[in-house]
């Protein structure tokens, strides 16, 4: 008998379970409120940070490197407003892919918002709409600190900064994670000032400490200012620009700039969906509860990507709606968190996948490290990777590989081996003898496991 | 700071230096108790040297070297102590499980059936080992496929032994003679007492302590089968020590029971118990290896009817064992089943003669088949 499904949000979590689901023979609805599908993703954020950070490196590239290798190029003419328009562009092009892939799919797609009306029981545009499961997958939004919030004209979200019509001559960003590091490269590339204030004591703590170290080192060169350890105690807006008064370590200062971003993380969405009415119990911080199934307290309810709880990533988000909808229709698929690749797209990018040092040292599990510098490697030297490198975490009695970190311009793009050898749990016996294209930057993932053995050929 | 030497052992009898084969830590890793630091190995043996206490580890030696006995091989810092062992080796406790913190391992730690999401506990399992096969998974041609011969190097031990077992056959004149025993009365033996002996000595009563002391009557009766060759001079032994050929993990080792004379029965198997607990913990220490004057071997675990055993030197004599089969055999005039065991000796002719030899091999026959003539004075 075909099963059906209804999807709440068109975001990866839900667009791609209802691709999955489809295939596997289930009559399928996606719901999204927004005027286009592929969720905070597509629309604002992975895909048009992805764009700028591109875009902008061109112009670092222009300013910085091409007069070190002689070729001096007088900058004629910088119009940002056709930089975003090609972020744009892109962004419809892969929208309107979507919609194609629904309708290919033979995917139903309801342009409206949704709300319980009932115990598994929804309404959209006047409709009800019931099915044998209703999958919630309506992500998540920005944050702003309680006593400073965001109007997108000063003070911005990650969406407001994407979408700046000016490039700022001073940027102010409150967090310096993942999202602000973006958001700070990107504007510093195109000439901005840009000044963090993080709560921290260093920066993108949910990486190790030497990925923190190497990149705040790496950003300081660009000419990027941190404050660590500072917090916002108070924050105005004018008519043309924004003023904070910070607390760091040595007292209270104030910072001014035309624009500040407040990347200090997001929280589940839920409003207007009137879970209270469907029965859905949410967790303290607003996350709808489920158990490792993705149930919801209701029967026949789930909840998938951001709106669910752990890591706020796309991929995380596509792969758990691919694993339900497969759970659900099909067989049995199963996805791990700590398989979960972190990625930060700066230039040099960092991709992290696995166990952390501070993982295996708070499970006492005694681990071996290898690491390898790309000043080593003859790519890495080419494409100017100088402070960049490679680390394993190897379980010292299994010599499993537990954790790894990419820090190199694609690191991206090399993380997948590591991500085959972890979920396959592979030893570094079973990697180290894998023969790499030379000369390829990918060569330092070798070398960085050989090095745990005290084995680098090039080290 | 607090320090311990570990000095470099010998692995077998007389030995004056180790070959190092490799480490087993790293330098400067931290280790527990016992913990397996560096395998040596000598012509007679390999071992492992063992931790004493724990600690952080400082080798003073290197690996693929060889070094006198005694010599200090790590230094152990105490000041260190090791961390637990990963959850793979052991499961977490249930106490541990509720102070985890992140988000991951709050969001994974209720089980339920249907389970999609996995975490620390998940990560953390042994990989499940599964080789597909190729022709399951893509068929492939026999011939299409690549096989290597595979070449490994020997060992020290294993070219020691080819050194060695090639000179006893050069250097000695070696021959072998046989008989047979009618295992009745041992296996009657056995059967009888084997829960009483049990109880009293707590050990099973084996074969080996019935051969063994059918050789100590056999070598008082043929004293040259005990004695050895040294240069021009023929050289008796104290005693009667006996080697037994114990088969362990990393391949035949000959212990000695020594003053075989000297023990009842039960004394003997005790000893060769022990002697076979150690070798297969890899305890066998030099002194265990010492000073024997004559072998057994018993082929008969692995199932072999007739053997030649080859002699361990400088000793001149070494009696093979063979597996108990029933078989038919003539008893005044009749045919009857019996369970039937072959023996044979295998002796160095330069100072054993023909007689000496077959001689010794129907006493040893005549002692198990009827024990009772050693009590007898006959």
């Amino acid at each position: 008998m075909t099963k059906s499904i209804v999807i709440v949000g068109g975001g990866p979590a839900g667009y791609v379970s209802a691709i999955r689901a489809s295939q596997l023979g289930a009559k399928v609805t996606l719901i999204e409120k927004g005027p286009t599908l592929g969720g905070t993703c597509l629309n604002v954020g992975c895909v048009p940070s992805k764009a700028l950070l591109m875009f902008s490196h061109y112009k670092h590239l222009l300013d910085h490197e091409f007069a070190k290798v002689g070729i001096d190029a007088q900058l004629k003419n910088f119009d940002f407003s056709r930089m975003q328009k090609e972020k744009s562009r892109i962004v419809e092009t892969l929208t309107q892919g979507i919609a194609y892939l629904l309708k290919k799919n033979k995917i139903r797609h309801i342009q409206g918002e949704a709300r319980f009306i009932a115990q598994k029981k929804l309404e959209v545009n006047e409709e009800v709409v019931e099915a044998d499961y209703i999958i919630l997958a309506t992500g998540s939004q920005p944050i702003s600190l309680p006593f400073f919030p965001i109007d997108e004209k000063r003070v911005l979200s990650s969406t407001g900064a994407l979408a700046l019509k000016e490039v700022p001559k001073h940027l102010l960003i409150i967090g310096a994670g993942v999202i602000g590091l973006e958001m700070g490269s990107v504007y510093r590339a195109l000439g901005s000032k840009v000044t963090f204030i993080e709560f921290f004591s260093r920066i993108v703590p949910s990486f190790d400490t030497d990925v923190s170290q190497t990149m705040i080192e790496i950003m300081k060169e660009r000419g990027i200012v941190f404050h660590l350890q500072t917090k916002v105690v108070k924050g105005s807006t004018s008519q043309d620009g924004v003023e904070l008064i910070c607390e760091g370590p040595d007292g209270q200062f104030t910072l001014d700039g035309d624009y500040v971003l407040q990347s200090i993380g997001r929280k589940p969405t839920t409003q207007g969906l009137s879970p209270e009415i469907g029965g859905i119990r949410l967790d303290s911080k607003g996350y709808i509860e489920t158990g490792l199934d993705l149930q919801t307290n209701v029967s026949g309810v789930y909840a998938i990507g951001d709106v669910a709880v752990g890591p706020m990533l796309a991929h995380k988000a596509s792969h758990e709606g691919i694993a339900l909808v497969e759970n659900l229709l099909q067989k049995s698929t199963h996805y791990n968190l700590f398989e979960v690749p972190n990625v930060i797209y700066t230039h040099p990018e960092v991709a992290h996948v696995g166990m952390t040092e501070e993982d295996l040292k708070k499970h006492n599990l005694p681990f071996k490290m290898g690491k390898f510098p790309l000043k080593a490697n003859a790519r890495g030297l080419v494409e100017g990777d100088l402070k960049g490198f490679v680390k394993v975490l190897v379980c010292q009695s299994t010599k499993r590989l537990m954790g790894a970190t990419v820090v190199s311009m694609h690191a991206s793009e090399m993380l997948p081996m590591f991500q085959l050898a972890i979920s396959k749990k592979m030893t570094i016996d079973e990697i180290k003898h894998l023969m790499i294209a030379h000369p390829t930057l990918s060569e330092a993932l070798v070398e960085a496991v050989l090095n745990a053995e005290g084995e680098s050929l090039h080290f | 700071m607090s320090k311990i030497e570990v000095l470099l052992p010998a692995p077998g009898e007389s030995v004056k230096e180790v070959h190092v084969s490799r480490f087993l830590v790293k330098e400067g890793d931290i280790v527990a108790k016992d913990a397996l630091l560096c395998e040596i190995e000598s012509d007679k043996a390999t071992m492992e040297v063992i931790a004493p206490s724990a600690g952080k580890i400082h080798f003073k030696i290197e690996p693929q070297n060889t070094y006198p006995v005694g010599t200090i091989a790590v230094e152990i810092d105490t000041t260190f102590q090791p961390q637990k062992m990963p959850m793979e080796d052991k499961a977490p406790q249930k106490e541990e499980k509720k102070i985890l913190s992140t988000e991951i391992e709050k969001t994974t730690e209720k089980k339920s059936e249907g389970q999609i999401r996995q975490g620390l506990e998940e990560f953390l399992q042994k990989p499940q080992k599964k080789e597909p096969s190729l022709q399951e998974s893509a068929p492939m041609k026999q011939e299409e496929s690549l096989t290597l011969e595979k070449r490994e190097p020997m060992s020290l031990i294993r070219k020691t032994i080819a050194k060695r077992l090639v000179e006893v056959k050069n250097e000695t004149a070696m021959l072998t003679t046989f008989n047979e025993v009618d295992m009745s009365t041992i296996l009657r033996i056995r059967k009888e007492h084997q829960e009483a002996f049990t109880k009293k000595h707590g050990i099973k009563l084996g074969f080996m302590a019935f051969f063994t002391k059918a050789v100590e009557r056999a070598l008082g009766i043929y004293p040259r089968v005990n004695a050895r060759i040294d240069k021009d001079t023929i050289v008796y032994p104290n005693g009667i020590h006996v080697g037994i050929a114990v088969s362990t993990e990393r391949g035949l080792v000959v212990p000695v029971v020594r003053h075989v004379e000297k023990l009842s029965l039960a004394q003997v198997e005790k000893e060769i118990a022990s002697l076979a607990q150690k070798g297969r913990e890899g305890k066998l220490t030099v002194k265990d290896f010492e000073g024997g004057s004559f072998t057994i071997t018993n082929g008969g675990v692995f199932g072999s009817l007739l053997s030649t055993p080859i002699l361990n030197p400088p000793q001149s004599g070494i009696l093979g064992m063979h597996a108990t089969v029933e078989r038919p055999v003539a008893i005044q005039g009749k045919v009857e089943i019996r369970p039937m065991m072959y023996i044979a000796l295998s002796y160095d002719h330069r100072i054993v003669d023909g007689k000496e030899a077959v001689g010794f091999l129907v006493e040893v026959k005549r002692w198990l088949e009827s024990p009772e003539i050693g009590s007898l004075g006959l």
